[in-house]
């Protein structure tokens, strides 16, 4: 059976839908997923023998954050596996990384600068050692 | 006579394979010390959606084709997935290893039932 919401937030009556046999059954299923929840994230369609479902152990629900690294930060499966306002939070905490990481970055080339001034004042010793000069 | 001891023959054969029905799975359980006992198979079972994928271990890379959605003139939906066909044009197939190091990503795998 499948629900959701009509266009005008009123609920969708059931109806009856058969497991998919092949690709293109699984895209119109995903459409009236989509259509139905009013989703509008990319949707990716998972190979006919669930590889990627079962790579990821997302049966019956899952969500995973993956990093800027490609590792997993998040993952959470079983039937409480969707959980979006932990994934919520480990997204941001991504993003501000990312965020402190350019910002690094962008002070890196003024800030090694200053480091090299600096061994010129007070000698080899405090290079990289990060003390402020004096 | 012949009959009596034929009949013995059989009670004993009888009793040697209930004996070795009882046996065979004790001995089985014992020889195989990593097999898990009942209370850790149970736990086990309680513990069925462990973590597979814990923190910090590598993502299983993925190459899937995209959802794509058109409206047809006579206002349906309808939706195809993407051709892996170059000529199709990247975007309609997605890696996720290919926003390493550009962007987190977070999947969400559900059952629309």
């Amino acid at each position: 059976m499948r629900g959701g919401t009509e266009s005008d937030g009123s609920l969708r009556r059931p109806q009856q839908i058969s497991q998919p046999k092949d690709l293109e059954e699984r895209a119109s299923a995903a459409v009236d997923c989509l259509r139905g929840l009013g989703l509008t994230l990319p949707v990716l369609v998972d190979r006919m023998d669930g590889s990627v479902e079962k790579a990821y152990g997302a049966w019956p629900a899952c969500t995973a954050v993956v990093d800027l690294e490609g590792k997993i930060r998040f993952h959470s499966r079983g039937p409480g596996g969707a959980q979006p306002p932990q994934a919520e939070r480990v997204l941001r905490e991504i993003l501000a990384e990312q965020k402190a990481e350019a910002a690094k970055q962008d002070a890196g080339p003024s800030a090694s600068q200053s480091e090299k001034e600096k061994p010129a004042a007070d000698g080899p010793a405090s290079a990289g050692s990060g003390a402020p000069a004096k | 006579m012949g009959g009596d001891r034929r009949t013995r023959w059989a009670v004993h054969g009888l009793l040697l394979a209930a004996a070795a029905l009882v046996l065979l799975p004790m001995s089985d359980a014992a020889e195989r010390p990593d097999r898990p006992q009942r209370p850790a198979r149970r736990a086990a079972g309680r513990n069925r959606w462990a973590e597979l994928l814990p923190n910090g271990s590598e993502a299983p890379d993925f190459l899937l084709p995209r959802l794509i959605v058109t409206k047809t003139d006579d206002g349906r939906w309808i939706g195809r997935v993407g051709a892996a066909d170059e000529k199709a044009g990247k975007d309609e197939m997605v890696r996720l290893s290919s926003f390493r190091g550009k962007k987190p990503v977070c999947l969400i795998f559900s059952s629309y039932t």
